[in-house]
């Protein structure tokens, strides 16, 4: 139960930094831990049920190596994004890219 | 196995293995790509043969039975979308082929448009067979990854920015599904559709599914309030992507959206769920003609007139409650999608041919 309680509270805080973020690489790290927080929960119903249940794990393992696939997308694209302006230490762009 | 079987065999591997091919040897890959959708397009028009003559039709892959193996299914519903993209990729395949100025000086849009191309195809190919909710995800991944890299080969900087933009609506559309998928699992440990529709209830846990699934899903479909990303993505991609995107990408979410709530999520019709999409059908039917009334270029203009048009296909969802009325709304809903998905990527094509 309190790997869901977790699960929920990661989730809540990918949205916020997806939304709130201005760098596009911070973006890209929202979504992965919005998708870490949905494994979360994943492995956290595995466990729940006796024996345990192979399902999710195998769920787990195809979703890893989606996100994978989608951060090298997202990186790709986000290299050839023209960032104007410097950036300062925090990583916040002075202009919106 | 029989013809239809190897039908949909053909309309996911072929593709995908000519995607590699194209990859790999870019000389042949308009080729291999043009034999691929041709051959699609057969393997569609097979499979529709199959569910006019015989009816619905279901396959285990790999013999393994359904809690734990993946189901392929195709019904109406699925045949005729799958009959939509592989028209409507044929056509743009055709389009690109013939699109003057194409083989100069993109070299490097040249080398990977076909092989995105393919992945696209096979990935809707996937989504529309499939009758399991991750596997489904994986497929969604699968289209929504090659539909960005497509926008992304458009030249300049603005195409840049769409492509980003849909990326990451499609990313967090997807995540939001994937919370819902998981949250099913976890409560009724099924993950085909079928199997869910037997069990499905209205507690805490599925209703919380059905919104955060049906939240992503109108994100990737562009719904109103949702519908942000979509204009730019579509106006400024490649003209033979934008076609393919208005006619099926988006109606890929929209054909799950009402695979699940047709199906599993039927029971919350009835209680407010389908007010609520139908109003948001309204708002996307007003809001997305009022811009395209509003917008200067064409392209913009087509790319608006497609959120307005998903906005009529979310009123299947409050005709479908009265039991009455319900096959009348899909007929009319299945109708809508096609002839949209067919007048919108002739639109784009002639604005191409014209200005």
């Amino acid at each position: 139960m309190m790997y869901m309680v977790l699960a929920g509270a990661l989730f809540g805080i990918g949205l916020s930094g997806l939304f709130s973020a201005r760098h596009p690489l911070r973006k890209v790290l929202s979504l992965n831990v919005l998708s870490a927080s949905v494994f979360l929960l994943l492995v956290a119903v595995a466990r729940q049920s006796e024996p345990l249940d192979a399902v999710p794990h195998a769920i787990v393992l195809t979703g890893i190596v989606v996100t994978v696939s989608t951060t090298a997308v997202a990186l790709a694209l986000l290299v050839r994004l023209p960032i104007r302006g410097r950036q300062d230490a925090a990583g916040r762009p002075k202009e919106r890219p | 196995m029989t013809l239809g079987e190897w039908a949909a065999v053909a309309l996911v591997v072929l593709p995908l293995l000519a995607a590699i091919g194209a990859f790999v040897v870019p000389r042949a890959a308009l080729a291999l790509a043009l034999v691929a959708v041709v051959i699609v397009l057969a393997a569609a028009g097979v499979l529709v043969f199959q569910v006019l003559s015989v009816g619905p039709w279901r396959q285990t892959l790999g013999g393994w039975p359904a809690p734990l193996g993946i189901a392929w299914h195709a019904d109406g519903l699925s045949g005729a979308m799958l009959l939509l993209t592989a028209g409507v990729a044929t056509c743009a395949g055709a389009y690109r082929a013939a699109e003057p100025g194409a083989a100069g000086n993109m070299l490097v849009a040249q080398r990977f448009f076909w092989p995105l191309w393919l992945f696209l195809v096979a990935g809707l190919n996937a989504l529309f067979l499939s009758a399991d909710l991750f596997n489904i995800y994986v497929a969604q991944e699968l289209m929504g990854l090659s539909a960005v890299a497509l926008i992304a080969l458009a030249v300049g900087t603005p195409a840049l920015a769409a492509a980003w933009s849909y990326l990451l609506a499609t990313l967090l559309g997807s995540s939001l599904y994937l919370l819902g998928v998981s949250l099913l699992y976890g409560r009724y440990g099924v993950l085909d559709i079928g199997l869910l529709t037997d069990v499905f209830e209205a507690d805490l846990a599925s209703v919380l599914a059905a919104v955060v699934m049906t939240l992503g899903l109108l994100l990737k479909a562009a719904v109103f309030p949702l519908h942000f990303w979509l204009p730019a993505a579509h106006g400024k991609a490649p003209t033979a992507v934008s076609a393919v995107l208005s006619a099926v990408v988006v109606a890929a979410p929209f054909y799950l959206a009402v695979r699940l709530w047709l199906g599993p999520f039927a029971e919350l019709l009835g209680q407010g769920g389908a007010t609520l999409l139908g109003l948001l059908g309204v708002a996307a039917i007003l809001w997305g003609g009022l811009q395209a009334l509003l917008q200067r270029r064409l392209k913009m203009l087509i790319a608006y007139s497609t959120v307005s048009q998903f906005g009529f296909g979310m009123l299947v969802f409050p005709l479908a409650v009265d039991a009455d009325s319900s096959q009348l709304a899909w007929t009319g809903a299945v109708l809508l999608v096609l002839a949209h998905g067919l007048a919108k990527a002739a639109l784009f094509w002639r604005r191409a041919a014209c200005c």
